[in-house]
């Protein structure tokens, strides 16, 4: 009896314990392993269901083309100042010429490009003006792979061209990076090719091409998309590159490759239809809004898209910006005196950088500004902060200009000349600047060669701070010159007060030793010397001129 | 029937109860000696009446009837409780807490008898841990267990201190060990748990210990458990204790007078322009005219025409300290005295009740603790309570929950450990010159007050006074930490439910469900008036996050002993949701400049303020199982299996198999051991398993992943992630061998073991050449070992009655090799700028260019470079004086060879004294501090404070200094090199207490059964190579060390301990 009393308690117990584990198996199966973000991120599968949802979506991985170029972080998560994709890289190589002089302060995150110390291939350096052209040809490759050169559908098409067009102008970018002009250097090392149809097998052994397979390259792939860009219409986004803009891009690679008439025919179709800038719009601060109409091609950088971030051209490069490395903690940005004191002042560009008691007589200039706010002497006053306002708006906003009209009125001027027709030449250049920015102008050139240097000049003063300084003296050889007998003293510090012959090696950037690592197609004996060249001692090079600047 | 049984003795007992007590008497004594033991407390178990022992150690005192237990206490004695059993004399031998042998310790998924254990495991008690006055628990693991290493890279109160159990077995994946509380996994904020509730901490170090926590249990686990009722008289504890907060570790031996500044600088400027051959004239003349641009501040008046340094080098008798150029009035401010030489409150109180029945055991806890830390704007406050109960509520039935809230406020200021970062307040009082005033003062020479009350702060700029500061200039965290807000409040609710069945004798099937909900909201306020956020008009960011944990554990255990066989098993189902969401606002042009809250701002120009949102989910699941043997308790033996998933990984690749077996042998249970009668125990241990790890930051990393952006208004996605499908467990397997013995009755005890951990298949973002459009992706591959040796040595040296003095001491050896690498970096290892990853080599090898001295000729600082032929063989190494051309060499490992901690403890009539210390021996640490302190005068180092060392740099007078030449172009004297790379040795005074606690035959009058007074000092002090260095901020030298982190507290407080 008492066994089996005790029998069916443990029955009962046993009855509890099963409908228990019944109700806990069910919460078990709640358990869902397949998880995924939910934000800012998303996963192929998501970007896949996203596009079957909304077949426009297969647009925003095109436009990934040209948000990757820019952004704080853009290569690192460190936060560095210096890691904001394509106008950081504009702005190094500003640095690395002769006519932007800034301090040598240890906020000037700028530092390394003015004593090319950012050849050292073990710094980040290396990585910011490498990375992000690498990653944005991976994104165009995605494309191109995706959609057969065969294709019929006119959008499609259109989403081709405008991957081979970014990827001809990463190259581009690339290759005068680490190999001198192309012309005599045709065979020497560039940069390795990635391409659609190379494997990850290829890209972990992948050498540094010859030059001119690069440019062949580049040829290859901007021809193809001049005939897919016929019939597309970009409408205002001038982030995307059209044919027009392909044409520009054609016509720097010919001038490149002193393929002289092409470049300037290339030169001449490409700026139809766009505007040049007036005087008057050159006698205030600006080179900002995508919307001028001089501008072709551009990155369309919103205060929403910087939030005020440290990490922004603005903040590194125009004054005006209320809050930034600049106007925060004095990393002015300023014209080497040798070239400032060669601008005449009838020209209304004078007034883009204050002279040496901080004044400019650009209309609007506030009387005192530069001494409120400290500024170095010939410090710039050329890039407009966001709401174009003085000191003010600091939301470090603004767009970046990768392609304006004038630039190809140059190519086309110079082109000209090299080709022969130099009176044609000067002609085009002469009414232009009288027009727009020197009614007093006169080209003095007897010679094609003078006449390049007159062009130089100009090149130098209008795209000051665009990005082209550095690309100019390798694509002419010339020397870099930041000091000559004519004023000796210049403005810039010390530790940067160098000039370096046309041919001197620390002038090709090294490859990042991450790639080296990684790359076994490229081994140390393979980097160009750059790191075992600096630093370059003050005073260094002393002698040397430009023909511009002596 | 046996319930039947025990109802009908009860009845009679309870009804002579009616008519009888019982009186008891005996005797205490003191077991090591025999000596009688006076003022021992004499409960009878559930109830108040209470007795106590006179002078002679004996006692009377009525036992109602149906009462069946007595329970002695007495402070440093172990607590005994005894049967009466109808007896009517009860003798008691107490003994002595010291050498209390801890019986049974936590371990995973249950106790264990610590003889039959076959694992490793080091026990942290209750009393380290309360004696600490840390704000977070992982801080008082520094020192105190063998194998486990503590860092602290800032002493913002509330962080949690980095922990290391045997080394470092991962590259890109986790190192952390996994926190265990009361059995849960915890995922909370570890700050969240109030030390006082702690019983115990138990560290998991090998795999028989902790591979039954399968993917989680790879870099060993922490278990930690909450105290629990444990006497039948409810004990009512209060402790209270207030200090004062200092910092710990003081700056560098810098420059604090100006004139000495300048002179140096000026030397620097001299130097710069006579080795370029000019005169001394020339360099004199050039040194004066820029001095004042190098640090941008003139603080001297000079008189008209003379220069500040004459010829001779010296100030110039005519100058005196203090300008002013009419509007303001300039003279430098120690920076240092002004910020850190006061000191800040801490205080703490703790309020406990806790108790047992028969059916219901039961803790619970209030505390409040408010640490400022040692800066502005610094500080951590926490109000916690729990409530632990368990009851039986059938025979076969017991539930329980643990349920802790706590609820603090963080106030951290970000920044105080970024080098360089102007809103750092250590970097700047570290580094800056001591020429510059911290306050702008009228030209009258008083500092200046702003129209809100504010004393004016020099921020360097123009906006404050009319001088440009060279070094880090717009910046002065001293006011912008006053006025700037960092908050993060946090709600932390942990809970844990369970109830245990035992059908039939010897089963048990327990479920536990473990619940963390954690919401933080954080509103950081930056102000409008001084600093960073002025041109915004004050910024605002908040941020909330919320965390949900849930932990299922369904677990059936059975344990059974016949013949001298016992078998334990172990089966269980877990599984493990965590959903992370995190909402973020930002927005400026404040109103109210001290709301923190985004409507309180207008955001100006544009339109809308900044808003992200995300969520991130995980899950795991397994099955695991235990066996547990022994025969006679003299062999033991284990073994376990757990089988993972995790939704890390692909569905194909996520099922992993984890397992361990083990074995012990009690060896002084042998009949041949016998006759050794010194020795208490000797007993052999080994154990083999594997465990896993899937720790990788990312959540998702099988899975390709883009960021969507925003492009011209339209969408913009780009690869934010590479991901790989085929990654799947890495894997890390453990050999661990101990003997441990006891000696004398255990008055001397040793336990060292051997060890020997390998990772496989390491989760690794491996790195490709960024030429393929992504620089990493993850993948198994690689391998690493730890290898070495821990020694636990403890001793009673002296243990009487009224006087016990023990000691004890922790010791480990282990040495972190890199036994494989991915084919593509196999031969030359992966190279970063200051460290590098080679096979035979450790994961923390430096990477620097060798410091070779100064040229006695030159005074040029030299480096080595190799020789290399025309072959592109190395055939020997040089001098060079080139610092660019020099060779980077692997700079050999910087870990420690040796380290641990020891400690000391000594009651004596009432008083009690301990002292617990750390070191760490053999390793090596990056000094860039100091580096930045012996600069050579650059423009980019303008106003950059000096070592006093650079006092001592060459000279032709002076040409065997190890200090080069000071001259403000020589680009290659301050460079990193080994020059920099100095030992990590320390010894640190991690806590000293002294007690006194009065005697009980005063405190009963008041109805107190224990009342002590005592004063602790934490952090006393650290010893290292270089004052102002502290080389408990990391592991080895790959990284930058210096005092520009947020430093180590030194806390003093003095504290009371009542209980009833």
């Amino acid at each position: 009896m008492f066994n089996k009393f005790k029998n069916t308690t443990n029955m009962n117990r046993i009855k509890q314990i099963f409908s228990l584990a019944i109700g806990l198996s069910l919460l078990v199966s709640c358990v869902d392993l397949d998880t995924a973000p939910q934000g800012g991120t998303v996963t192929s599968e998501q970007k896949q269901m996203v596009a079957e949802m909304n077949p426009a979506a297969i647009e925003a991985e095109l436009a990934g083309l040209s948000t990757s170029m820019f952004g704080s972080n853009n290569v690192f998560t460190s936060g560095r100042a210096d890691d904001f994709g394509f106008p950081s890289c504009a702005l190094s190589w500003d640095c690395q010429s002769g006519d932007m002089a800034s301090p040598d302060d240890g906020y000037n995150w700028f530092s390394v490009a003015c004593s090319y110390k950012n050849r050292t291939y073990t710094y980040a350096n290396t990585r910011l003006q490498w990375d992000p052209f690498y990653r944005n040809i991976y994104i165009a490759n995605g494309i191109i792979k995706t959609i057969p050169p065969d294709t019929e559908n006119e959008t499609t098409k259109a989403y081709r061209g405008l991957a081979l067009a970014f990827r001809a102008w990463d190259y581009m970018n690339l290759v005068q990076n680490f190999q001198f002009k192309y012309k005599g250097h045709e065979s020497e090392p560039s940069v390795p090719i990635v391409t659609e149809e190379t494997t990850a097998e290829q890209a972990a052994a992948n050498p540094r091409a010859p030059v001119s397979d690069v440019y062949d390259l580049i040829m290859g792939d901007l021809n193809e998309a001049i005939t897919l860009l016929e019939n597309y219409d970009r409408g205002n986004d001038k982030t995307m590159p059209d044919k027009s803009v392909v044409l520009g891009l054609r016509a720097r690679a010919n001038l490149l490759m002193e393929n002289w008439s092409a470049a300037a025919a290339d030169a001449a179709a490409a700026r139809q239809g766009y505007g040049l800038l007036s005087k008057d719009g050159a006698s205030k601060p600006g080179f900002n809004k995508a919307s001028d109409p001089n501008w072709m091609w551009a990155l369309i950088i919103g205060p929403d898209q910087t939030n005020g971030a440290l990490a922004s051209w603005p903040s590194q490069l125009s004054s005006l910006t209320g809050y930034g490395y600049t106007s925060a903690v004095a990393v002015w940005r300023t014209i080497n005196v040798l070239l400032y004191s060669k601008i005449p002042a009838s020209d209304v560009r004078k007034t883009w950088w204050v002279d040496e008691n901080l004044h400019s007589d650009m209309p609007s200039y506030p009387a005192g500004y530069g001494n409120d706010w400290g500024f170095n002497p010939y410090t710039n006053i050329k890039f407009a902060n966001y709401s174009n306002d003085w000191g003010v708006d600091d939301t470090n906003a603004g767009d970046w200009c990768i392609m304006r009209s004038e630039e190809m009125l140059f190519i086309e001027a110079e082109a000209k000349a090299m080709a022969g027709d130099l009176a044609g030449a000067k002609a085009l250049l002469q009414d232009w600047v009288k027009a727009y920015r020197n009614p007093d102008y006169q080209s003095y050139a007897t010679t094609a060669a003078e006449f390049q240097n007159e062009v130089w000049f100009q090149r130098r003063v209008e795209l000051w701070g665009e990005g082209f300084g550095f690309f100019d003296l390798q694509r002419l050889n010339k020397h870099m010159v930041r000091f000559n007998t004519r004023i000796p003293e210049t403005n810039h510090p010390d530790n940067f007060r160098f000039n370096l012959a046309n041919d001197h090696m620390v002038r090709l950037l090294t490859i990042p030793q991450r790639e080296i690592n990684a790359n076994n197609g490229i081994d140390e004996s393979d980097n160009n010397p750059g790191q075992s060249l600096i630093p370059i001692g003050m005073g260094a090079g002393a002698g040397l001129l430009d023909g511009v600047t002596d | 029937m046996k319930k039947i049984l025990l109802l009908t003795l009860s009845m009679l007992v309870g009804i002579s109860a009616l008519f009888a007590q019982q009186r008891v008497t005996g005797t205490v004594i003191f077991a090591e000696d025999g000596s009688p033991l006076p003022y021992v407390t004499v409960v009878v178990a559930g109830t108040t009446i209470t007795s106590q022992t006179d002078l002679d150690g004996v006692y009377s005192i009525n036992v109602p009837a149906g009462r069946e237990e007595l329970t002695f206490t007495y402070v440093g004695m172990q607590t005994v409780t005894v049967q009466i059993a109808g007896r009517s004399v009860v003798d008691v031998e107490m003994a002595s807490d010291a050498v209390a042998l801890e019986d049974v310790i936590v371990v995973a998924y249950g106790t264990a008898k610590k003889e039959a254990f076959t694992g490793s495991a080091a026990v942290v008690s209750s009393e380290d841990i309360q004696r600490r006055q840390v704000s977070n628990v992982t801080n008082a693991l520094a020192g105190v267990a063998a194998g486990v290493q503590a860092i602290s890279t800032t002493g913002q109160p509330g962080s949690s201190a980095t922990i290391r159990i045997r080394g470092f077995g991962s590259m890109s994946a986790s190192n952390s060990p996994l926190y265990v509380v009361d059995g849960v996994p915890f995922d909370g904020s570890l700050n969240t748990l109030n030390p006082n509730d702690i019983e115990s901490m138990t560290v998991l170090k090998d795999a028989a210990a902790s591979a039954i926590y399968g993917h989680r249990g790879a870099n060993g686990v922490i278990i930690i458990t909450t105290r629990r009722g444990t006497s039948a008289d409810a004990q009512v504890t209060f402790e209270g204790r207030w200090g004062n907060n200092t910092r710990a570790v003081p700056n560098y031996n810098v420059m604090t007078d100006p004139d000495m500044y300048y002179e140096t600088l000026y030397k620097a400027l001299y130097n710069s322009r006579t080795v370029l051959g000019q005169s001394g004239a020339q360099a004199h003349t050039y040194a004066n005219n820029t001095m004042f641009d190098r640090t941008g501040y003139q603080i001297y008046t000079i008189p008209e025409g003379q220069y500040l340094v004459g010829t001779n080098g010296k100030l110039n008798p005519n100058a005196t300290l203090g300008w002013s150029d009419g509007e303001y009035y300039y003279t430098p401010d120690n920076f240092y005295n002004e910020l850190f030489m006061k000191g800040n409150l801490r205080q703490e109180y703790n309020f406990t009740v806790s108790g047992r029945s028969d059916k219901i055991n039961y803790f619970m806890s209030a505390g409040y603790l408010d640490d400022t830390g040692i800066v502005s704007g610094s500080s951590f406050s926490r109000f916690t309570t729990r409530i632990k109960a368990e009851y039986q509520a059938k025979e076969w039935l017991k539930v329980g929950a643990n349920m802790a809230y706590a609820n603090s406020n963080n106030k951290a200021p970000g920044s105080q450990t970024s080098w360089g970062s102007s809103g750092n307040l250590f970097y700047l009082s570290s580094m800056i010159a001591p020429i510059y005033p911290m306050y702008v003062r009228n030209a009258d020479g008083t500092i200046k007050v702003d129209n809100n009350g504010y004393t004016v702060y020099d921020f360097g700029t123009l906006d404050s006074s009319n001088q440009i500061r060279a070094f880090l200039s717009m910046s002065n965290p001293a006011i912008t930490l006053l006025l700037d807000d960092f908050n993060s409040y946090t709600d932390n609710l942990d809970g844990k439910y369970y109830a245990i069945v035992e059908p039939i004798k010897g089963l048990t099937l327990t479920a536990n469900v473990g619940v963390i909900a954690r919401n933080i909201r954080s509103n950081n306020l930056y102000n409008p008036f001084y600093g960073a956020s002025v041109s915004a008009g004050g910024e605002v960011t908040v941020s909330h996050s919320r965390l949900l944990t849930t932990n299922q554990q369904f677990l059936a255990a059975f344990k059974r002993t016949f013949s001298g066989h016992t078998i334990d098993l172990l089966a269980g189902y877990e599984s493990y949701n965590y959903k992370y969401q995190y909402l973020y606002g930002w927005n400026k042009k404040i109103y109210n400049p001290t709301v923190g809250e985004i409507n309180n701002c207008i955001y100006g120009l544009n339109p809308s303020p900044v808003v992200n949102s995300y969520t991130d989910t995980y899950a795991t699941q397994g099955i695991l199982a235990r066996f547990q043997y022994d025969f006679q308790e003299k062999y033991f033996f284990s073994a376990s299996y757990r089988r993972d998933a995790s939704s890390r990984f692909a569905p194909e690749n996520r099922w992993g198999n984890f397992y361990s077996v083990g074995g012990a042998w009690l060896i002084n249970k042998e009949g041949f051991m016998k006759n050794l009668t010194w020795l208490s125990t000797l007993k052999l241990k080994a154990s083999y398993g594997m465990q896993g790890n899937d720790g990788l930051g990312n959540y998702y990393p099988y899975l390709d992943q883009y960021s969507v952006g925003n492009n011209n208004g339209e969408f913009a996605v780009s690869m934010s992630y590479k991901g790989n499908r085929d990654i799947t467990w890495e894997k890390s397997q453990n050999i661990n061998a101990g003997l441990e013995f006891g000696l004398f009755n255990e008055r001397i005890t040793a336990n060292f073991e051997f060890f020997n951990r390998v990772s496989t298949d390491l989760l690794y973002n491996l790195p490709v050449a960024p030429s393929n459009g992504y620089t990493s992706f993850p993948m198994n591959v690689g391998a690493i070992r730890n290898r070495g040796v821990e020694l636990e040595l403890g001793a009673a040296i002296v243990n009487t009655r009224n006087i016990q003095w023990s000691v004890s001491l922790n010791a480990t050896h282990y040495k972190n090799t890199i036994l494989d690498l991915h084919e593509s970096v196999r031969e030359t290892g992966i190279k970063g700028s200051r460290f590098i990853y080679e096979i035979g080599g450790s994961l923390y090898d430096s990477y620097y260019r060798e410091y070779a001295g100064v040229d006695p000729e030159t005074g040029k600082a030299q480096y080595y470079k190799d020789v290399i032929d025309d072959a592109g063989n190395v055939t020997g190494r040089e001098l060079t004086t080139d610092y660019s051309s020099a060779t980077q060499y692997n700079n050999g490992t910087t870990l420690p060879s040796l380290m641990g901690g020891f400690a000391t403890s000594l009651t004596a009539y009432g008083f009690d004294l301990s002292a617990q210390f750390g070191y760490q021996l053999g390793g090596k640490i990056y000094d860039f501090g100091y580096e930045e302190l012996m600069h050579n005068g650059q423009s980019s180092m303008g106003g950059t404070n000096w070592h006093f060392d650079i006092l001592n740099a060459w000279t032709p007078e002076n040409p065997n200094s190890n200090i080069p030449r000071l001259n403000a172009t020589d680009d290659t004297r301050q460079q990193n090199s080994t020059r920099y790379l100095v030992s990590s040795n320390y010894l640190s005074v991690n806590n000293v207490t002294v007690g006194y606690t009065l005697p009980k035959k005063w405190t009963e009058k008041i109805k107190v059964s224990k009342l002590r007074f005592y004063a602790t000092g934490d952090n006393l002090w650290v010893f290292s190579v270089r004052q102002g260095l502290d080389p408990r901020q990391d592991f080895g030298g790959t990284d930058w060390a210096g005092s520009f982190r947020y430093s180590a507290l030194r806390t003093i407080s003095g504290g009371i301990s009542i209980t009833f």
